[in-house]
């Protein structure tokens, strides 16, 4: 049967799978190959495919192979963003397992025009995201009011609520998007996000537990969400679905889904 | 024409009552659940009671047959237990005669069994010989999965809820063995997934499942509707594959 929704995007994604009046914008996705899962859709072309299918405008993300191996990894994205500049940007993968070569890309990032901020995975690094290891990053995120996408897990002690909240009080000038939005840690992800004018929830994975999205909107941070789905991993479909079913309103749906990536990321798109 | 129009969505996996953890907006009645299956478009659901792992079946799995009695878009999945303790063969399949149940869910870890020969052997051979379903959450691990197909190959089983960092290299294989083995698409998030699955085993062996209420009916249902493949195809995972099982069953 068809969806009772009233809602004019709604109908417009069931019927079309997309929306000219609501273009998406992905601020959390990467690319290529991944050791433990096979992605059947991890090459550029394919990425692109998909975004076209699901009416996605341009794509922010980091190369799997970078979040291993920032210089083979990050010079992976270059080429693939310089194939389709108006598709694709990047966030620059630091591991700070290597410090000197996170202080030697944090100096060199506007030589890689492509690249919007950095990207920090800090969990799987183990290293939280006030490590001094970090720093470079930070500061040069804060001087040039750059977007740092960071993994953020509840409680995770790398990048959950009290890390994010000490780099956002250190550097006000930095763009903070809390990656899958304090996945579990709801109300205290919300708060950072209602407090810090530059701390951000991305929906990532957060989509897929009902009624985040609508406690989100209803908490009054819906200028504050951005939409994710870590492509090639979630088909954006899925992610899209979550969003446009919650109980929010068309507003907030433009919101989330466009809106609040145009702003933020307006130099980059 | 609009993918998947006319096309009846049957979810195989949805959850709803009280439980032990629930989500941030359960559906704690029929009028709930029922709101969110006319919002996403879906036409009827297995609906799996959510304190089914906290409480005794023989308390939930009533409640779960009442809760589904307020619709006919509605039907109970229940839990089993060993014979050998409070559930013997004859009192599992007269209640579920008497309570138009077809579908049935282990959950050895929450109730404490073991899903094998020696436990569950007779109820299981049941289940093969009346082709009633079992469906199984991917949580209570593939190895069991595995072993539990090894030693009935002939089982209607229906793996759920796989998370989403993708099982494929689990579930494959299993697809590729055992022609009565199905995974549902609650959480089948991949990217081009459900695709490269039809192609390498035909629809047959997807069921459209959601796992709400903790997951939103929303995501899997416009996955299934637009995913790439034909009408047909999209018909027989979005509920004639279910329909097809349950059609099967002699209670």
């Amino acid at each position: 049967m068809k969806p009772r929704s009233a809602s004019r995007i709604v109908a417009e994604f069931v019927e079309t799978g997309r929306s000219a009046s609501c273009p998406v914008i992905n601020t959390h996705a990467h690319m290529g190959p991944y050791s433990r899962i096979y992605m059947p859709r991890n090459r550029t072309e394919d990425m692109l495919a998909t975004m076209d299918r699901c009416g996605i405008r341009k794509t922010f993300f980091a190369h799997h192979r970078a979040l291993r191996d920032s210089e083979l990894g990050n010079r992976d994205a270059e080429e693939a963003i310089a194939r389709f500049p108006d598709r694709f940007a990047g966030y620059w993968a630091v591991t700070p397992l290597y410090p000197e070569r996170v202080r030697k890309e944090a100096a060199e990032l506007d030589r890689h025009p492509g690249f919007a901020g950095f990207k920090i995975l800090a969990a799987y690094y183990r290293v939280a995201i006030t490590d001094p290891r970090c720093r470079p990053v930070w500061e040069r995120a804060h001087d040039e009011h750059l977007p740092v996408l960071i993994h953020t897990w509840g409680h995770d002690g790398y990048g959950d609520c009290p890390h994010v909240e000490k780099i956002a009080q250190t550097y006000g000038q930095a763009r903070i998007v809390m990656g899958h939005a304090q996945y579990g840690d709801w109300d205290a992800g919300i708060e950072l996000a209602r407090r810090f004018p530059n701390v951000y929830l991305e929906l990532c994975a957060a989509y897929h537990v009902t009624g985040s999205v609508t406690r989100m909107v209803n908490a009054g941070v819906q200028d504050k969400i951005l939409y994710g789905d870590d492509l090639p991993w979630f088909n954006p479909h899925y992610g899209i679905g979550c969003v446009l079913f919650s109980r929010i309103s068309d507003a907030a749906r433009h919101a989330i889904l466009h809106e609040n990536a145009e702003r933020i990321f307006e130099r980059w798109l | 024409m609009t993918p998947g129009e006319g096309i009846e969505f049957f979810d195989c996996n949805a959850y709803a009552g009280v439980g032990q953890f629930p989500p941030l907006e359960p559906a704690l009645d029929p009028g709930a659940l029922l709101e969110e299956m006319d919002n996403c478009g879906v036409d009827r659901a297995l609906v799996n009671h959510d304190g089914g792992d906290f409480s005794n079946p023989l308390e939930s799995n009533p409640e779960i047959a009442a809760f589904c009695q307020a619709s006919e878009r509605l039907l109970p999945v229940w839990n089993i237990l060993p014979p050998q303790t409070e559930m013997p063969v004859d009192d599992l399949l007269g209640g579920m005669r008497d309570h138009s149940v077809s579908a049935l869910r282990a959950r050895p870890d929450a109730h404490r069994y073991l899903l094998n020969e020696v436990t569950m052997g007779t109820v299981l051979g049941e289940l093969v010989e009346r082709r009633i379903p079992l469906f199984v959450n991917v949580e209570e691990g593939w190895q069991l999965l595995h072993e539990v197909l090894a030693s009935w190959p002939e089982l209607v089983l229906i793996a759920t809820d796989h998370g989403c960092w993708g099982d494929d290299r689990f579930f494959r294989p299993l697809l590729e063995r055992y022609r009565h083995f199905h995974i549902d698409t609650s959480r089948y998030e991949l990217d081009g997934g459900l695709e490269d699955v039809l192609n390498a085993y035909g629809s047959r062996r997807l069921l459209f499942g959601s796992s709400y209420h903790h997951v939103p009916m929303g995501g899997s249902s416009l996955l299934v509707r637009h995913a790439e493949i034909d009408e047909d195809d999209r018909a027989a995972i979005a509920s004639g594959n279910l329909q097809a099982i349950l059609d099967e069953v002699r209670l």
